[in-house]
């Protein structure tokens, strides 16, 4: 019978409950489905060789992001791979459950919803990989600008400053949703 | 918001602290003088909750699922190592 310490099955319960979060990131860094499965695949079997360095109470979420985005570099530099443009929103297969209830509730909203995530998509796809970053990292998954500088290796103020320069752009480049209140009509 | 010209002082404190208030990392301090004025300005008000609302609806969009192959791989590497 295999038998795991305790520091291990916590780390695995990390690894799991994370894992929604560790594919977003390697979405976002490799823009293709496939390989951002291989890059979470490569992130786990990494860590897992470094579960002595992991600390129960920890910030295990911010640790497999700096994981994976080295291992991300480091294939980027040892490998010249074209980007392919990826759909981000084929990736969202529940969708219709999560954006059920009192937010999106009528055919008409929800096909609004999928344009308008189209246009999200599209929107992120022009920002560059340092802005594109951090709105993931700071909006999508909440980390805190100390934690996404200590993940991306940059200061806090730069942290900041592109944040609030992407999400300028973001909202330059969606205006016409929320001008016309079709995005807005509920908090 | 209004034009720069009109703008208000406390106007320019919310543009300034807006991205900051909305994600959280906003000193008490600020946050309370932020909130104190957008109960007195209209314009301040509809323009946070606005920004807020590209926000959260712009995350909640891009927040995807890994796909059930992917889960069931990582549960299994997580088995077998």
């Amino acid at each position: 019978m295999n038998t795991k310490s305790e520091n291990r099955l916590a780390f695995e319960n990390e690894v799991m409950v994370n894992l929604d979060s560790m594919y977003r990131y390697a979405l976002h860094l490799v823009r293709n489905q496939d390989d951002a499965s291989d890059l979470v695949q490569e992130t786990c079997a990494r860590s897992l060789k470094a579960t002595n360095r992991f600390k129960q109470g920890t910030n295990a979420r911010a640790w497999l992001y700096a994981i994976m985005r080295n291992i991300f570099f480091n294939q980027r530099r040892a490998k010249s791979r074209g980007e392919i443009p990826s759909n981000w929103t084929d990736e969202v297969e529940s969708g219709d459950q999560r954006f059920t209830g009192s937010v999106w509730p009528q055919p008409f909203e929800m096909f609004l919803r999928d344009m308008m995530r189209e246009d999200i998509d599209k929107a992120m796809a022009m920002l560059s990989i340092d802005f594109r970053g951090v709105v993931l990292l700071c909006d999508v998954e909440g980390f805190s600008y100390a934690e996404t500088a200590e993940i991306l290796d940059i200061p806090v103020g730069t942290v900041r400053s592109r944040l609030h320069r992407a999400r300028a752009l973001l909202q330059k480049m969606l205006s016409q949703w929320f001008n016309e209140g079709l995005g807005v009509n509920e908090s | 918001m209004k034009g720069w010209e009109s703008m208000s002082p406390e106007c320019l404190f919310v543009l300034d602290n807006y991205n900051d208030y909305i994600s959280g990392e906003l000193d008490p301090d600020r946050v309370s003088r932020v909130e104190a004025h957008i109960r007195s300005c209209p314009n301040c008000e509809i323009f946070l909750g606005k920004a807020s609302r590209i926000h959260g609806r712009t995350a909640g969009l891009l927040r995807v699922q890994a796909p059930q192959t992917l889960r069931k791989s990582i549960s299994s590497l997580l088995e077998k190592t």
